[in-house]
């Protein structure tokens, strides 16, 4: 009364109609999902405008100084341009444009906030000189290999950073899963360890995977500051 | 999450965001195929006329028509009408009671797709009812959606999807509810990368009826079936539900899934190759 399929196989028909169906939806659902993706734009945004990297010492007032360390994860050195290793910025953003976050502005962010900070500066001036000394010297992560996932829009990565002594020896993408090659954020794969922290550069033309990228680190590092879902590295 | 008249439930490592956008395909495909929300897409379909529909009514539709076809109308979506007469017709959470338009006569065949414009025209008033189908395509678009994530266990109630390996790295095991002693199992069976669907009676009452006989005594008391995705596993479970033991399992046999058939009197029918990786 029905079609059979041969012994020991699935319908191929019924199988295939159900798989172009749901790959169908799918496709189709991009667009639906376009609201996530804005928000990880937005969160995209929102991380480079809280970038102090790119602005020169001299020019950032010492209240806005304040505030850019205060954020749940400064880099070891807050302001400042980076030095990072030539053979580590062939493919990084250009430079922040001149206008400066404003304080009202960068406590709000960036979203994901877990990490430890520098302590808080009595005032403005203290703050400012915080802000450009050395990494702070007590441990602030737990040894061990910590993975974490990052989000964008082209799909997730996982994230890994080894720890040990306390400080970032290795970061990579453990397990890449976005539409787009995760080669194309190759250049600050290992920016972690020079900067101690997850806040990388952008990648031109790859900015939502460095972001993804960035993500991932910060949720590593939350993992390594506790010590919670340790992993084995395979 | 509350959707499609049962809480869903994922299990998965994964960032929040990403389970964000797994949850968000329940809620789409309810908005577009709900029988029981007069906004839905599906209840705006006319009868007489073509209409242009969205991916997700379209390919829901085709597919249910599908099975239908391989079934010779054991599966039929266009019972809608007749469920409601029976008594389910109301929102589970508004509680308002729906309006369903159809005659008993009414079948897959009066609903023809063109599949080249993408349209769905109703020869005459029926109601559709994707119910079999609709949570198990959401399903399917959620695993897509943490496919990247490799281990999870996505549960909306009765329709099981399990991706990679358990917590503990092994094939999930998932134990098939005795349809008569609720904290009993009858059996279990180990999975990776594939649907469990289980259609009973013994959560929402006879909620499937027979479509080409609408009196027909149903001799089956729970129909399970492990197929490689929950759209295909839910509406073949609901298919072999209406065809009886012996004929069901003839079916899931034929199709070459997976299934475990267990009658009103505890009766067990097990494909050939059940319990097989």
């Amino acid at each position: 009364m029905f079609k059979r399929g041969r012994k020991g196989r699935i319908s191929n028909e019924l199988v295939a109609s159900s798989c172009a169906a749901i790959l169908a939806v799918y496709a189709a659902g991009t667009w639906r999902t376009r609201d996530e993706a804005r928000r990880f734009g937005v969160e995209g945004e929102v991380r480079r405008s809280a970038r102090p990297a790119q602005i020169p010492a001299a020019s950032v007032p010492a209240a806005v100084a304040a505030a850019v360390s205060q954020p749940a994860f400064p880099p070891p050195v807050a302001v400042g341009p980076r030095q990072a290793p030539q053979k580590l910025v062939k493919a990084v953003s250009k430079p922040t444009p001149a206008s400066l976050p404003t304080a009202a502005v960068l406590p709000q962010t960036p979203k994901p906030a877990a990490l430890p900070t520098a302590e808080p500066a009595s005032d403005d001036t203290d703050a400012a000189e915080s802000a450009l000394s050395a990494p702070p010297s007590r441990k602030r992560w737990l040894d061990g290999y910590y993975t974490g996932w990052g989000t964008s829009p082209h799909g997730d990565m996982q994230v890994y950073v080894r720890i040990e002594d306390g400080r970032i020896t290795d970061a990579g993408v453990a397990d890449c899963q976005t539409r787009y090659p995760c080669s194309v954020i190759n250049d600050i794969l290992l920016q972690p360890i020079d900067l101690q922290g997850p806040d990388v550069d952008r990648v031109s033309r790859a900015t939502e995977s460095g972001d993804a990228y960035y993500y991932g680190l910060v949720r590593a590092l939350e993992n390594a500051t506790t010590g919670t879902y340790k992993s084995v590295r395979p | 999450m509350p959707a499609m008249g049962t809480v869903v439930s994922i299990e998965v490592d994964a960032p929040e965001a990403a389970l964000t956008r797994a949850f968000e395909w329940f809620r789409q495909v309810e908005a577009v195929c709900s029988r029981f929300d007069a906004a839905s897409e599906l209840r705006q379909l006319p009868v007489g006329r073509p209409v242009p529909a969205s991916p997700i009514l379209f390919e829901a539709v085709r597919f249910a028509l599908k099975v239908a076809q391989e079934t010779d109308g054991a599966f039929d979506p266009t019972v809608g009408s007749r469920m409601a007469a029976r008594g389910y017709n109301q929102h589970y959470v508004t509680r308002a009671t729906i309006d369903a338009p159809g005659s008993d006569d009414a079948s897959f065949r009066d609903v023809v797709l063109d599949a080249n414009l993408k349209t769905i025209l109703l020869r005459r008033p029926l109601t559709l009812d994707l119910g079999a189908v609709a949570k198990g395509l959401a399903v399917d678009a959620a695993a897509h959606e943490l496919h990247p994530f490799r281990d999870f266990c996505i549960d909306a109630g009765g329709d099981l999807y399990f991706g990679g390996s358990n917590p503990v790295g092994k094939p999930w095991r998932v134990g098939i509810r005795h349809p008569r002693r609720r904290e009993q199992v009858v059996d279990h069976i180990d999975v990776s990368d594939c649907a469990v669907c289980t259609s009973g009676d013994y959560e929402r009452g006879a909620h499937i009826l027979d479509p080409r006989d609408a009196g027909a005594e149903p001799r089956v008391a729970s129909a399970t079936v492990i197929a490689p995705n929950a759209m295909l596993a839910d509406a073949l479970a609901t298919a072999a539900f209406v065809l009886g033991p012996e004929q069901g399992i003839a079916l899931l046999d034929g199709m070459g899934v997976q299934g475990l058939l267990i009658t009103p009197e505890l009766e067990q029918f097990r494909t050939r190759n059940f319990g097989r990786a």
